[in-house]
């Protein structure tokens, strides 16, 4: 019983909560670097999913580097967090359903998540997205600690 | 009878003398009037002091005049001086030893308000204070606490010493001089009193304005601070949620970034793919591609990477990526005449590979370059080989 109390308080702490965050924050920022100053690679990278229409993968290589780099940024600084959060979980579900997609219609790319010189994806691949999901999913909902809008906003109230 | 005329000549120059003594006092009471009328017209202490001693060295027909005003309050010293120069500029410290010799001097030592008496002040004293005068006659006198003067009147012209009357004549012309001089002394404080007044009123009504000011000021605040506060209320309330707001936020800022970045980026990207604006490539049916290929009057390319060609191919298509277009164009198609025909396939949702090498092709000047609709699925449906 006080063992799975304990666990229970683990799981649900706000400290590990802030730790998956600065950790997804900087995984996401340092993704994001090699993207924004090769966008072509990375446009080759997404046309190769075969997902997005041909119109559009240019627009996305451009744009997404830059939200990767913006919520990375917001996670570590804890300004907006929350929503930069659902923002990365909804870009990390993206991804793992378009990773699963590929394995199962074989398609042999690599992955592309930090640069375009990378190993042909596995299932291995997949889980690593789905373990950062799983933690993304865990900062939405225990993420308490070191939000500097929250208390950038709590010393205002005092005026 | 010679006793009888002695006395008439007795009488008649009694008599003559006391018309000599009547004419005297009617000139006084002339010089008296004639002060009056002078004093009245003025309210300066300055006019007063020089009108009041022009008119009593002509009455007393006195060549110097020296007289002096004080006050004890402001230390302030006014003098009006005639037939006489000061040695300099008298101090108040000199003004009041001055004046506590002269009270030293004094008939009957007395301070007591609008009160006159005769002085004789030792002459060093007056050499000492620096004023040159031979003094005949003097007095003292006390307007009120904070107001005294002296009066000092040299030799007359005639060089008769002043008679009993005519001192009389200089305490009525005095006591004259003090009431006007004390209702000028009156009209200056009330004067300052009016100008403390109107300044008074001034800084009172800036304070005023700028009490106005000030709550205008404060109301202000008070109304921004209330904003502030029902703002950081309701961030409050939404920072431990997901807001719509900030969601497009995120990715608005991101493509304006993304945008901009790119613009000024060495190796930016067109953000709409080229092959959207150039006129598709002459199309080539499955069928009529097979009879070509099988009449070997064409060339198969296949334009996709080369991970998906090596996953699946047609038979004899050459692969020619278009990221290695150059290189694999020399090596394998370089040899080609331009007449010939070229087929080229592989296209997925997310990239048109045909048309891109299509495209790079005609600038080879390959002039038959047709584009398989249907591409490598079309192809297998007619039974043609795949590996």
């Amino acid at each position: 019983m006080r063992f799975g109390e304990a666990t229970k308080r683990v799981l649900t702490s706000e400290y590990l909560a802030l730790a998956f965050r600065l950790y997804i924050g900087a995984i996401f920022i340092y993704a994001s670097m090699n993207k924004i100053n090769y966008a072509a690679e990375f446009s080759e990278t997404i046309a190769s999913y075969q997902l997005v229409p041909f119109w559009a993968v240019n627009l996305l290589a451009v744009m997404m580097p830059w939200a990767e780099l913006i919520c990375g940024i917001l996670l570590i600084t804890g300004i907006k967090s929350k929503s930069a959060t659902a923002v990365l979980g909804i870009m990390l579900t993206i991804f793992s359903a378009a990773i699963f997609f590929s394995l199962l219609r074989n398609i042999p790319i690599g992955c592309g998540c930090f640069s375009s010189v990378e190993e042909t994806m596995s299932w291995t691949t997949l889980l690593r997205d789905v373990v950062w999901l799983a933690m993304s999913v865990h900062i939405y909902f225990f993420d308490s600690t070191l939000q500097l809008d929250k208390r950038f906003l709590i010393s205002l109230k005092d005026i | 009878m010679e006793d009888s005329i002695t006395d008439l000549h007795e009488a008649l120059d009694r008599a003559r003398n006391i018309q000599e003594e009547l004419d005297r006092r009617v000139f006084h009471l002339q010089t008296l009037s004639d002060l009056n009328s002078e004093l009245c017209l003025s309210t300066r202490t300055e006019e007063l002091l020089r009108s009041f001693l022009l008119v009593i060295m002509g009455a007393l027909g006195v060549s110097q005049g020296f007289a002096l005003v004080y006050d004890r309050e402001t230390k302030g010293v006014r003098t009006a001086v005639r037939g006489l120069r000061l040695a300099g500029e008298l101090s108040a410290d000199a003004v009041e030893k001055l004046l506590y010799k002269s009270f030293e001097a004094s008939e009957n030592r007395s301070l007591a308000p609008m009160s006159i008496t005769a002085i004789t002040v030792p002459p060093e004293v007056l050499t000492e204070a620096g004023i040159q005068i031979e003094a005949r006659a003097g007095a003292l006198y006390v307007i009120d606490q904070k107001s005294l003067g002296i009066i000092l009147l040299g030799p007359t012209i005639t060089g008769v010493a002043p008679r009993p009357e005519e001192k009389e004549l200089l305490f009525a012309h005095a006591a004259s001089f003090m009431l006007f001089l004390k209702n000028a002394r009156s009209f200056e404080t009330i004067q300052a009193l009016n100008d403390d007044l109107v300044r008074r009123n001034e800084e009172l009504r800036r304070t005023i304005t700028e009490l106005t000011e000030a709550r205008h000021t404060i109301a202000m605040f008070e109304v921004a601070r209330a904003h502030i506060r029902s703002l950081v209320q309701r961030e409050l309330q939404h920072v431990g949620r997901v807001n719509l707001l900030d969601l497009g936020s995120i990715f608005l800022l991101a493509t304006v970034l993304g945008v901009l970045f790119n613009f000024a980026s060495p190796h930016s990207v067109p953000l709409l793919p080229e092959t959207l604006f150039r006129p598709s490539s002459i199309p080539i049916e499955a069928a009529a591609a097979k009879d070509l290929l099988e009449a070997g009057k064409a060339v198969l390319v296949d334009a996709r990477p080369q991970e998906l060609y090596a996953q699946q191919h047609i038979k004899g298509a050459i692969n020619v990526p278009s990221a290695l277009f150059d290189i694999v164009h020399m090596m394998k198609l370089g040899n080609l005449e331009d007449e010939q025909t070229i087929i080229v396939y592989g296209r997925t949702i997310s990239k048109l590979y045909d048309e891109e090498v299509a495209h790079r092709l005609r600038q080879r000047d390959h002039e038959n370059v047709k584009v398989l609709t249907g591409g490598l699925r079309a192809l297998e449906s007619l039974d043609y080989q795949v590996e």
